[in-house]
C-alpha cells in the first residue's frame, strides 16, 4: 500500500477512503476496487434479502462452548416487515417484530418488553454504506462458493487491518443473498462466535399464524415494560469523546428508557461501517452503591463499564476488549 | 455508460459553444457545491454569490478542462478557490499556507486548510426541499424506495441494483423513473420551473 | 420520454442515444426543466440545503452574458485505461457511499455527525483505568444489549437473529 500523506490521518470526514482505495489499486494492479465494490454489492445484496425475502428455519448460535438453536421466520408483505425469533434451548423467549415495533416475550418473569424503534429508523443503505472507511480498516475479499443447510452460497470476508476490531466471514445464498451463516474471528482468526442456519425454507409463503407469538395471548395479561428512545444532543449536555479509535465514529446520539424503569440513559452508538459499539451513560442511583469498574466478555461481545463524574458509563460491542475499554477511558464529562 | 461520460458528453457540447448544455451541468452539481461552500461560508446569501461566481469561473475555463479528471472534481477545485478568495476579501481569517495542487482531487486537504465553520448546516440554511423529498419517499411503497435510494445515496449502477434487489434490469428502470416521478410531483410546484423561464 | 431522462442521468443509455437526447434537452426548455426537477430530487434525499429559488436562473442568466467558448473539440475520446476508470469507480463509489450514510443518519440530531474532539488514533493507548479482570456479562447488560441490537447494523443483515445473544445468560436487571 502507497505511503499515507501527511496529515491524512487527521481527517475525520467522509472522503477519507478514498486516497487509500487509490494507493491500494496503484499496487496491487486495479484488482482493489472491483473486489471492494463486488464487496459492498452483496453486503446490499445481504440486506435487502434479509428485509424483502420470506424464510422460516431453524438457527444454531454458537459462542465458545455455549450453543442456542432457535426459529426464526420473516415475511415481507405489503404491510411491511414481520419477524418471529422462538427460542428452542433453555428457558423459553420469543421476539416478535412488525416493522419498527419489538415485542420480546418472557414467560419465566411474565413480562413483555416493548420497543419502538420508529425514532432511529434506519434505512436501506445505511449499513455499509461507508465503502470508503471500510476498505480502510478492512481487507473487503470474496471467497468461493460453499453450502450452508443445503443451499449453495458465496463467502463474503471481512478481514481486520488492526487489533481494533474482529474479523468476518458471511456466507450468503447465492440466490437471494439470504444471509445463511455469519461467524466473528478474532485477530487469531479463530472463529469466537457464529450464528448459522441449519435448516431454512427460503420464499415461500408465510402463513400469519407463523408470525404471531405463541404467548400472544397469555401475554396480554402480563406486565408490559416500554422502552423507548428519541434522538438527543448528549455532546451538548457535556458528554464528550476523547480519541476514538481508528475508523469509529459517532453515528448516533438517543436519549432511551430502559424497560421498565423511568429515567433517561444516555446512548451514543459508534461505528467502523461494520462493527458497532454502544455507549450507555446512566445518572447516578439512589440505591445500590455505584460498581467498580469491570469488563465482561461472552463470544464477540465486550463489556465495559466505569465512574465518569458520578454516572455510570458503560460501553458494549462487537469489537475485541482492548477497544471498549479504550472507549470507556475516552469519555469525559465537561460541564457545558 | 456511467455518470461521468454523461458529464463529459455535456462539457465537449458546452465547449463547442452550447451555453444550455453547461446549465445542465449547473443544475446538477448546484446544491453538492452549495453544500461544499456552507463548510466555510455561514451566509447562504453568499453561499449562493461564490458558487455562482464559481460556475461563471468554471466556464471561463472549460477550453482547459480535458477530461482527465470528473467534472466534479474539477469544479470542486475552482469552488474552494472562489472560497478562498471571498473570505480572503473580505477581511476574514484566510490560511496563509499553499495550496498543494494535488492529482488526487477527491483529497480534501486544499479544504483543511480552509478553516471549517463547522456549524451544523441546517441551523442557517433551510431545507424544505429535504423535507418534502423525504416526506414524499417515506410515501412510496417499499420497492420503489429501495430502487432510488440505491440510486441516489448508494450511487449504484441499474445493474448492481438489479443483483441487489434479485430483479430484472427492466424493472429496476421502471421502479426508478416512478419513484421520481412521484416525488417529482410534489416538487414541481415548490420549484416553480416554467418553460419559459430564461434559462 | 420522461423515463428516459431518468435513464439518461443516471447514465443508463448508451452512447448515442445519450448523445440523441442531449440534442433534444438542448432544444427543449421542458426536457431541461425535468433534468433540474428530477436532479432536487436526488439532491433532496442527500439532505442538501436550499437554494434560493431563481438560482438557477441568475447563473444562467450570467451565463448569457459571458462570451461564448468554443474550445478546439477533443480528439476522438480514446477509451480511457482501465485504471482510469477502475479508479474513478472507487472513489465516487466511496465518495456516494459515504454520502449516503451520513445524509441518511436516523431521523436524527444534525450534532449526531459532528466530529468528535481530538484525533482518531492508530492504535490504543495504555487504557487510563488499569483493565480490570475480565468477569462473565451481568444481568443488567441484558437490557443494554436488546438496546445495542435494536440500533446495531446487525439488523440490517440478520434481522432479529441477532437477538439469540440476549438470551444466552439469563436473567435481566429485574430478574429477567
Amino acid at each position: 500500500m502507497g505511503a499515507r500523506r501527511p496529515g491524512a490521518g487527521r481527517r475525520r470526514h467522509r472522503w477519507q477512503g478514498v486516497s487509500l482505495i487509490l494507493p491500494c489499486l496503484l499496487a496491487a494492479g486495479g484488482v482493489c476496487a472491483e473486489t471492494n465494490a463486488d464487496v459492498m454489492t452483496w453486503l446490499l445484496k445481504i440486506q435487502h434479502a434479509a428485509q424483502s425475502v420470506n424464510y422460516t428455519g431453524l438457527l444454531v448460535y454458537q459462542q465458545g462452548q455455549q450453543i442456542q438453536t432457535s426459529r426464526i421466520t420473516h415475511a415481507a408483505d405489503a404491510g411491511g416487515e414481520h419477524e418471529r425469533l422462538e427460542m428452542l434451548d433453555g428457558s423459553p423467549k420469543e421476539f416478535i417484530r412488525n416493522n419498527d415495533e419489538v415485542k420480546c416475550y418472557i414467560p419465566d418473569t411474565k413480562t413483555v418488553i416493548v420497543e419502538k424503534r420508529g425514532a432511529v429508523r434506519t434505512f436501506p443503505g445505511l449499513l455499509t454504506a461507508q465503502v470508503g472507511s471500510l476498505a480502510q480498516f478492512y481487507t473487503m475479499r470474496l471467497g468461493p462458493n460453499d453450502r450452508v443447510a443445503e443451499f449453495p452460497c458465496r463467502l463474503i470476508l471481512l478481514e481486520p487491518k488492526d487489533d481494533l476490531r474482529f474479523g468476518h466471514r458471511l456466507c450468503a445464498e447465492a440466490g437471494s443473498g439470504l444471509l445463511l451463516r455469519a461467524q466473528t474471528l478474532s485477530q487469531r482468526g479463530e472463529v469466537i462466535e457464529q450464528i448459522a442456519f441449519t435448516q431454512v425454507n427460503i420464499g415461500a409463503p408465510i402463513a400469519r399464524k407463523a408470525l404471531k407469538s405463541s404467548y400472544a395471548s397469555v401475554g396480554t395479561r402480563w406486565r408490559i415494560e416500554n422502552a423507548a428512545a428519541a434522538p438527543a444532543d448528549l455532546t451538548r449536555s457535556g458528554w464528550v469523546v476523547n480519541k476514538l479509535p481508528a475508523g469509529f465514529v459517532k453515528v448516533m446520539e438517543l436519549s432511551r428508557t430502559l424497560p421498565g424503569q423511568t429515567e433517561a440513559v444516555g446512548h451514543m452508538v459508534l461505528s467502523d461501517g461494520f462493527a458497532s459499539i454502544s455507549v450507555f451513560i446512566e445518572p447516578p442511583r439512589r440505591t445500590a452503591a455505584p460498581p467498580e469498574s469491570r469488563l465482561s466478555t461472552q463470544g464477540a461481545i465486550n463489556v465495559y463499564s466505569r465512574q465518569v463524574g458520578g454516572y455510570t458509563v458503560t460501553v458494549l460491542g462487537e469489537a475485541p476488549a482492548d477497544s471498549v475499554v479504550t472507549i470507556g477511558n475516552a469519555i469525559e464529562f465537561q460541564k457545558p | 455508460m456511467g455518470d461521468r461520460e454523461v458529464d463529459q458528453q455535456l462539457v465537449e457540447r458546452a465547449q463547442r459553444g452550447d451555453k444550455r448544455a453547461f446549465g445542465l451541468l449547473v443544475a446538477k452539481y448546484q446544491h453538492r457545491l452549495a453544500r461544499l461552500l456552507s463548510r466555510f461560508i455561514r451566509d447562504p446569501g453568499e453561499i449562493e454569490d461564490v458558487a455562482q461566481e464559481a460556475f461563471i469561473k468554471a466556464y471561463r475555463a472549460l477550453p482547459g478542462f480535458r477530461g482527465d479528471s470528473a467534472f466534479y472534481t474539477w469544479l470542486y477545485r475552482i469552488g474552494i478557490n472562489a472560497a478562498k478568495n471571498h473570505l480572503v476579501a473580505l477581511g476574514r481569517r484566510a490560511p496563509t499556507t499553499t495550496v498543494h495542487d494535488s492529482e488526487d482531487a477527491e483529497n480534501f486537504e486544499d479544504a483543511d486548510q480552509l478553516r471549517d465553520i463547522n456549524t451544523p448546516e441546517n441551523l442557517l440554511m433551510s431545507k424544505q426541499v429535504a423535507a418534502v423529498v423525504n416526506g414524499a419517499i417515506g410515501e412510496l411503497p417499499e420497492e420503489l424506495r429501495t430502487a432510488i435510494t440505491l440510486r441516489e445515496i448508494e450511487g449504484l449502477s441499474y445493474e448492481d441494483i438489479a443483483e441487489i434487489m434479485n430483479c430484472p434490469i427492466g424493472t429496476v428502470r421502471s421502479r426508478i423513473f416512478r419513484a421520481r416521478e412521484a416525488v417529482a410531483e410534489k416538487l414541481r410546484p415548490m420549484l416553480d420551473i416554467s418553460k419559459d423561464k430564461r434559462w | 420520454m420522461k423515463q428516459i431522462i431518468s435513464e439518461w442521468m443516471d447514465g443508463e443509455l448508451d452512447t448515442d442515444s445519450a448523445r440523441a437526447m442531449l440534442t433534444k434537452a438542448a432544444e427543449s426548455p421542458q426536457l431541461r426543466s425535468e433534468w433540474v426537477v428530477y436532479h432536487a430530487v436526488g439532491d433532496g434525499m442527500r439532505g442538501s440545503p436550499d437554494l434560493s429559488p431563481g438560482f438557477l436562473e441568475r447563473v444562467c442568466s450570467r451565463l448569457a452574458d459571458e462570451p461564448t467558448v468554443l474550445a478546439p473539440r477533443l480528439a476522438a475520446a480514446s477509451r480511457p485505461s482501465v485504471t482510469t476508470f477502475a479508479m474513478y469507480a472507487a472513489a465516487s463509489l466511496a465518495a456516494v457511499a459515504v454520502v449516503g450514510w451520513l445524509a441518511f443518519a436516523p431521523q436524527p440530531s444534525p450534532n449526531a455527525q459532528i466530529a468528535i474532539q481530538g484525533a482518531a488514533m492508530k492504535a490504543p493507548p495504555k487504557p487510563a483505568a488499569a483493565k480490570p479482570d475480565v468477569t462473565p456479562l451481568k444481568p443488567e447488560d441484558h437490557d443494554f444489549l436488546l438496546a445495542h441490537q435494536a440500533v446495531s447494523p446487525n439488523g440490517n443483515l440478520q434481522g432479529v437473529a441477532p437477538y439469540v445473544r440476549t438470551v444466552s445468560f439469563g436473567s435481566g436487571a429485574n430478574g429477567r
